[in-house]
């Protein structure tokens, strides 16, 4: 059984925050889990669905994140404890819905976990969702330790019960994935009878009272936090420097601070209930200091409202000066490092710091250079996203009309990239590729002369390619959409969906078939193998050739990984050196060039292709690509 | 030095819309491939030169063609000629001396294999392989459109180089011409055609426009050849199965290749035999034979009595060299005008 599920009060256990986060919700009796995948929130939903079974609780992957929370709020509405996890994006997603649920409130304990992705290492963009509990007047708490993030989300639930609202923990990548010490606490009943109480009705009318009530909660929630152990000072008591911060800024700052020696001359003022703010808590720190610093990533969030706090309070707390993200101290997009800090901390307090020896850049650059070897973004060896953009390559080239593809979110993001041939053009939101495609589509009435080509992801297409579909369709758009249908959620950790015929806890569920979705809205579909070039190539391009509605391609293949797990590809290949053209006019590197699937290697003395036998899956495609027929499979037989 | 690759030639040819489909360049790499009609590269080679420059037509028109001072090029003599069988012309434009032609050189031994012009119906014309009287029947009559043929004879070379024959327009003649002189200066060669027998050819049309005007028409039925008659007709036909059917030329010349405007070379002179039209004769063709191995061929079916050979009156050549001498002139021109702009 996995870790969280013990129970054993006051043990400690090395825990990512993700799965910190999982067992405050286990702590806080949890009944009811749903969630959409999005790195870095994936663990929580992997964690709770991996012991939902043994602790007798429901836990499931949601078609999107809309309806996690719709679902995780009917829970709520019917008397059980419930969570949904999202990443950033998802918290658009929902948005719609959450300010809503804002006016109607929760009957039980309900909490959103947002975690989010500063310097969008894994999205497609940087975003902070600590804004939306503005936007919908809900508390939100940002914890700065796995131990934190499992004791905010117990507490979550406690507090969201008292006030009646939902509530959010923001956590960040670092948070989420680090592992650190996580102390256990005990698990509190669980098991309630859910039963919706029909003689109160849950919904947002009248608009303006429940308005009202809900700034109400929030004017509780605020009384709460300000006797909040969640927000601690240490340092002087009359610091030089008095910085504010939150979530990974607090790590950051100790050791930025430990580092520059600097204890006993700045203090460090960490907040973990971010909204709202305990107004009176912060006046007090204010007051301690001249200059006060704040430090947190992406938006200036905490800043501007402790300023706005400070601008209310001006003639009791005194003239301030502040530093932050407004004056240039700390950087507004990315990630925050200490070195960040260190360098804002010596201007502020004017110290020399010299971060790190002269040259020392340029040295390790050299160093890098050398021993790591240049690598891109690309698709794993045997990857059918790959084989698909090969052929969507050729018969855009072939139609020569300059055709082009919209695309949206998951591995074949990378359609962007080398490794997809470059071929997508543009990646928005989930789902967008098509719902940009219907817009295009309907250009040929103003001389739009370009074929049009959405390619969309299996996942993606149950998450938010639908609508954009049925819209299409309705208004008789005119494009090629081609569903890259690995029958798995691949890029985010091959979360099943609906699809996949198989529910987050490993369960037989019902199989959603993309083809008959497709096929009763009145489109053709047809269903290619990736992996056959030619016959993709040219159905295809016959496709492109048609200008009548909206046509439907499946390219059904297993993500690879997934394949290699469950039995592995049916080939071992070999290059016929004799055969290979290598450099030559005829060929120069077509494999390793042009097609780069990883498991080819470019041997640069003996001028050959060669195959990386500890990498390569053996799917065969490149066989076909070789013009020469050098690279030859080999039938093996899986024991 | 001047980099004279593939990305001259998309540079050169392909970009600005100039390529003819002789298919010279298809079929030496994976980069570059015909389909539905049109050549296309794929992708880049990144290669600074390459044999697909080295072999196009339209790249290297002006340097070859027009040297020769003779009105047809090269040339041992010329006549009027037709196939013997009468089904043989019958399905052949004119006097199916084409068809008889290579029938003989395979039949003889002359060759092992020709590179024809499939009928393609349904798809675009392209290049095939025949080795049969009965294959070389099936390509007999006229295209218009581009077919890039000479991607089969690259693709045939590549597998082992059998004696090949092969039927160019003037466009694929002067390409195989071309990869003949780049022999000297190239480890990877691309070995001689055995035999080229050439077809006159005023122009090309582009096969998808043309494709796309013909569904819009409705010519679903399978087509059989086409053909202009001689002025002041102005049409162009089309044979079907069932019927003919007539278009204003002036129709059909918006679908003609632009590259088409460039070439200086109406009777394909880098041939060893050049077959046309004699006009006023639609049951005759005008035959040159230029070189000795043209002369063996033409003698050798004279012989097993499956040509008909007659001298091509007079007021025939003048015509000939009149429209030959116009086209060069008409060619050159163009380039010239492109070359200022």
């Amino acid at each position: 059984m996995h870790t969280v599920a013990l129970d054993t009060p006051g043990e400690a256990h090395l825990l990512i925050g993700n799965e910190a986060i999982a067992r405050g919700a286990l702590e806080a009796g949890l009944d009811f889990s749903a969630a959409y995948p999005g790195n870095p929130s994936s663990e929580i939903m992997e964690t709770l669905a991996a012991v939902a079974k043994d602790l007798k609780f429901y836990a499931e992957w949601s078609v999107n994140e809309k309806v996690a929370l719709e679902s995780a709020a009917a829970a709520s509405f019917a008397g059980l404890r419930a969570m949904t996890a999202m990443k950033q994006n998802g918290v658009n997603v929902v948005s719609d819905f959450m300010t809503n649920l804002t006016l109607t409130g929760v009957k039980r304990g309900l909490v959103l976990v947002t975690c989010d992705d500063p310097g969008g290492i894994s999205s497609t963009n940087e975003e902070d969702a600590r804004l939306y509990a503005r936007i919908a007047d809900i508390p939100l708490m940002e914890p700065s330790s796995p131990q934190e993030a499992l004791e905010m989300t117990r507490f979550a639930f406690e507090l969201s019960e008292e006030i009646g609202a939902l509530c959010i923990i923001r956590s960040t990548s670092r948070i989420s994935h680090s592992r650190g010490r996580v102390v256990f606490g005990q698990f509190s009943e669980r098991g309630r009878r859910p039963h919706v109480d029909t003689s109160v009705s849950m919904n947002t009318f009248p608009v303006l009272p429940k308005h009202k009530a809900a700034l109400g909660k929030l004017d509780k929630a605020q009384e709460i936090f300000e006797e909040s152990p969640f927000n601690a000072y240490t340092g002087p008591d009359a610091p030089e420097l008095m910085v504010i911060t939150c979530g990974t800024g607090y790590l950051y700052v100790q050791e930025a601070l430990a580092l520059l020696d600097l204890n006993k001359r700045v203090g460090v003022s960490k907040i973990g209930t971010t909204w709202p703010l305990p107004d009176k808590w912060v006046q007090e720190r204010l007051k301690q200091s001249e200059k006060i610093l704040i430090i947190e990533e992406v938006q200036p969030f905490l800043e501007d409202n402790v300023k706005s706090i400070y601008a209310q309070h001006v003639s009791s707390i005194g003239l301030k000066t502040f530093y932050g993200k407004a004056s240039g101290h700390i950087p507004r997009i990315g990630e925050l490092n200490p070195d960040v800090i260190m360098q804002a901390l010596a201007s502020i307090l004017e110290i020399d710091v010299s971060l790190r020896d002269e040259g020392y850049a340029e040295k390790a650059k050299k160093v890098v250079d050398e021993l790591v070897p240049p690598r891109e973004l690309g698709f794993c060896p045997g990857c059918p996203h790959r084989a698909s953009y090969w052929s969507i390559k050729n018969a855009l080239k072939w139609d020569d009309r300059d055709g082009f593809v919209s695309g949206d979110i998951g591995c074949y993001t990378m359609g962007i990239w080398p490794t997809g041939f470059n071929q997508v053009n543009s990646v928005h939101a989930m789902g967008s590729g098509v719902g940009m495609s219907s817009g295009y589509g309907k250009l040929d009435q103003q001389g739009l002369e370009q074929p049009i080509i959405s390619v969309v992801g299996d996942s993606t297409f149950f998450h938010a390619g639908l609508p954009p579909l049925v819209n299409a369709i309705y208004n008789q758009s005119s494009f090629l959409l081609i569903i890259l249908d690995n029958s798995a959620t691949a890029m985010t950790g091959f979360q099943p969906h609906p699809g996949t015929g198989i529910n987050a806890t490993g369960d037989v569920a019902t199989t959603v078939d993309i083809e008959s979705v497709c096929r009763s809205m009145g489109t053709d579909v047809t269903v290619l193998d990736p992996y056959d070039l030619e016959d993709s190539s040219k159905t295809i391009y016959s496709l492109l050739q048609q200008s009548d509605g909206v046509r439907v391609i499946i390219m059904r293949r297993k993500c690879a990984l997934v394949q290699r797990r469950e039995g592995g590809f049916p080939y071992e290949m070999d290059v016929k050196e004799e055969a290979c053209m290598g450099e030559n006019c005829g060929c120069n590197r077509y494999c390793t060039r042009v097609f780069r699937c990883p498991g080819l290697i470019w041997d640069t003395k003996a001028k050959k292709t060669r195959i990386d036998p500890v990498i390569c899956v053996g799917c065969g495609v490149c066989s076909d690509v070789c013009p020469e027929g050098a690279i030859i499979r080999k039938e093996v037989s899986h024991g | 030095m001047a980099k004279t690759g593939m990305d001259l030639l998309k540079k050169e040819v392909l970009e600005p819309g100039l390529c003819v489909a002789c298919g010279g360049c298809v079929g030496l790499c994976p980069h570059i491939s015909f389909f539905d009609g049109k050549v296309i590269c794929t992708d880049s080679c990144d290669l600074d030169d390459g044999r697909c420059y080295s072999v196009c037509p339209i790249a290297h028109q002006t340097e070859k063609t027009s040297i020769d001072k003779e009105p047809v090029g090269k040339c041992i003599s010329i006549y009027r000629s037709r196939a013997k069988d009468n089904r043989l012309r019958e399905k052949s434009q004119y006097g199916g001396t084409v068809s008889a032609l290579i029938i003989a050189a395979l039949e003889e031994g002359l060759i092992d294999e020709a590179i024809l012009t499939s009928n393609g119906n349904g798809t675009s014309p392209r290049g095939v392989i025949a080795k049969t009287a009965a294959e070389v029947i099936e390509c007999s009559g006229s295209r218009y459109t581009s077919s890039a043929a000479l991607e089969a004879f690259n693709k045939r070379i590549k597998e082992g180089s059998p004696r090949l024959g092969v039927v160019a327009l003037p466009c694929q003649a002067l390409s195989l011409a071309l990869a003949k002189d780049s022999q000297k200066n190239s480890d990877q060669e691309i070995p001689e055609a055995e035999l080229t027998v050439g077809l006159f050819c005023t122009w090309a049309l582009k096969y998808r426009p043309f494709k796309g005007f013909l569904n819009k028409e409705d010519v679903t039925e399978s087509l059989l050849r086409y053909d202009i008659p001689p002025p002041p007709a102005e049409v162009f036909q089309v044979f079907t199965g069932h019927k003919t059917r007539e278009y204003p030329l002036t129709e059909i010349r918006e679908f003609v290749q632009t590259g088409c405007a460039f070439c200086a070379d109406l009777t394909a002179e880098f041939t060893d035999i050049s077959v046309g039209v004699v006009e006023g004769m639609p049951d005759w063709n005008t035959l040159i034979v230029r070189k000795k191995k043209g002369k063996d061929l033409v003698d050798r079916a004279v012989a097993g009595g499956v040509l008909e050979l007659e001298e091509l009156p007079g007021e025939n050549q003048d015509h000939l060299f009149e429209a030959s001498l116009l086209k060069r002139k008409r060619g050159k021109e163009n380039w010239d005008k492109k070359k200022q702009t």
